[in-house]
């Protein structure tokens, strides 16, 4: 059972008083949906602003019997991910994939994989700033109130002096949404082409910020609102014409890459591109 | 009054997935298995194993109930096992409630800026059920005494969900729907009953229809 952990450490590292902590502070935020539950969040074999709010919530939810994915920017190898996947495997011996499908719990930095989640699974969101008001106030006594008394008059304007000034909002990771209809939350940095994927979702979704100190939950089946204008729609970015140089997906969240004077485009989720490869009639979520 | 046999890593662990699969869909009714541990009598011993996954010295706990020995029994068996302080209804985090809806008024309900600190109560029934289809509003699979039939919506939930309690007065759920109407601020529920089964009904859930089951003779 543990025989391959490193020894003189507890079972996923974290003590059992951490874990008991950030389970309280998890069970509330699902109660709460986009409510920003503070916590004791815990020092880490790793740095905070690298992932230790997702990382204390997966550590907390870890059992021996659980599939284990982690993704930077959609990438299963990038060096966040794999330092991160290195450190909970030596630590509790879980099983690590890299099919969206097969796992279990997912912990990603910004990005929602292509792949339809289902119920039995969860996302675990890295948060660098959960405050989605701190754009137009940087005091927290305040963003604490305005949430308190559902305040949201500041970031409309914001948005909307972004639409007079630019035609447009130049939020483009981070958009924030509203979540059943009473508070509004920073969906971390997924683009906007992600942010759909929020919408009555069959997955649990929970954000850690491990160097603001915060948790929160979207549940599944729960309205999750983009904040648009009824005569300035939310919209996603535009690929057209575009296509994945590897898989040639037109429909994917693709990146761009420069090389020498040429621009070429791949997808982002790489696990998804590989499947694509091998089938071309992969489904991805709608 | 020591239990040996509960592993605090493992058994934690998978009680907690359970009861986070719990909040996250309301009013599914999910069970504890395999459990080695011996309450005392009048707790279940799924009650006992959620509050031994999220009680420890940095919260407090109340038992409320009318049987004042058991109450004695059951706070020191907490404290002897979860190392958790014993507190008065108006601060505890957390309430076994046994058979019997505690003063709602009294418990921490959070506050606008903190609505996370509001309490939560595990409320021990005798039996919850998700009724199947053909017997939706009618529940034959509980016989007996005081039955209520439940329709939930909200977060969690697709659409409706239909739950049937056994052990409770429609009268209590109406105070529980009037306790969490001032959403965000408000109480969690967890409703154990004695086969170890168990639902979640956090605040953000809405109660949209409460039946009383007559009693099949």
């Amino acid at each position: 059972m543990m025989t391959e952990m490193i020894k003189g450490y507890n079972f996923a590292f974290i003590d059992e008083y951490a874990k008991r902590e950030i389970r309280r502070k998890i069970l509330k935020a699902v109660s709460i949906p986009g409510y920003q539950v503070p916590f004791g969040s815990r020092e880490l074999a790793i740095a905070r602003g690298w992932g230790t709010g997702g990382l204390q919530i997966t550590l907390s939810l870890i059992g021996q019997k659980d599939i284990l994915k982690i993704i930077d920017q959609g990438c299963d190898d990038s060096v966040n991910a794999v330092n991160i996947k290195r450190f909970v495997k030596t630590t509790t011996g879980v099983a690590i994939t890299t099919d969206t499908l097969k796992a279990t719990i997912i912990q990603t930095r910004h990005r929602i994989p292509e792949e339809e989640l289902i119920e039995e699974q969860i996302l675990v969101f890295q948060v660098p700033y959960p405050e989605p008001l701190r754009i137009v106030e940087p005091q927290e006594a305040q963003t604490r109130r305005m949430h308190a008394e559902m305040d949201y008059a500041k970031i409309w304007v914001f948005l909307y002096e972004n639409i007079v000034k630019w035609e447009e909002i130049t939020i483009g990771a981070r958009y924030p949404v509203m979540v059943a209809g009473r508070y509004i939350m920073d969906p971390s940095p997924i683009p906007r082409y992600d942010v759909p994927k929020l919408n009555n979702a069959s997955t649990l979704y929970l954000f850690g910020a491990g160097r603001e100190k915060r948790i929160y939950a979207v549940p599944p089946f729960t309205e999750v609102k983009p904040l648009e204008f009824e005569d300035h729609r939310f919209r996603i970015e535009n690929f057209e014409g575009k296509s994945c140089q590897l898989c040639g997906s037109t429909d994917t969240f693709l990146d761009e890459i420069v090389t020498g004077d040429k621009q070429v485009y791949s997808c982002s989720d790489t696990s998804f591109c590989e499947k694509r490869r091998k089938n071309p009639q992969t489904p991805r979520s709608t | 009054m020591k239990e040996t046999k509960f592993d605090i890593i493992c058994d934690s662990q998978k009680i907690f997935r359970t009861l986070l699969d719990a909040f996250a869909h309301p009013g599914e009714v999910v069970k504890i298995s395999d459990l080695k541990i011996v309450p005392p009598i009048g707790i279940s011993k799924a009650s006992a194993g959620v509050l031994f996954t999220l009680l420890d010295f940095e919260v407090g706990f109340a038992v409320s109930t009318s049987n004042k020995k058991q109450k004695e029994k059951i706070e020191e068996y907490f404290i002897i096992n979860t190392g958790s302080r014993l507190k008065n209804l108006e601060s505890a985090d957390f309430i076994l409630a046994l058979r019997e809806l505690p003063q709602l008024e009294r418990i921490k309900k959070g506050s606008l800026e903190y609505p996370d600190q509001g309490a939560t109560i595990v409320y021990s029934v005798e039996e919850v059920n998700e009724p199947r289809p053909c017997m939706h509003g009618r529940g034959e699979s509980l016989s007996g005494a005081e039955s209520v039939s439940l329709t939930l919506t909200g977060p969690g939930i697709k659409g409706k969900r239909n739950l049937a309690l056994k052990g409770l007065k429609k009268q209590e759920l109406i105070k529980i729907m009037e306790v969490n109407k001032e959403f965000p601020l408000g109480i969690d529920f967890v409703f154990t009953d004695r086969e170890d089964k168990f639902f979640a009904l956090p605040r953000s859930t809405k109660i949209v229809e409460v039946k009383e089951i007559r009693p099949v003779r």
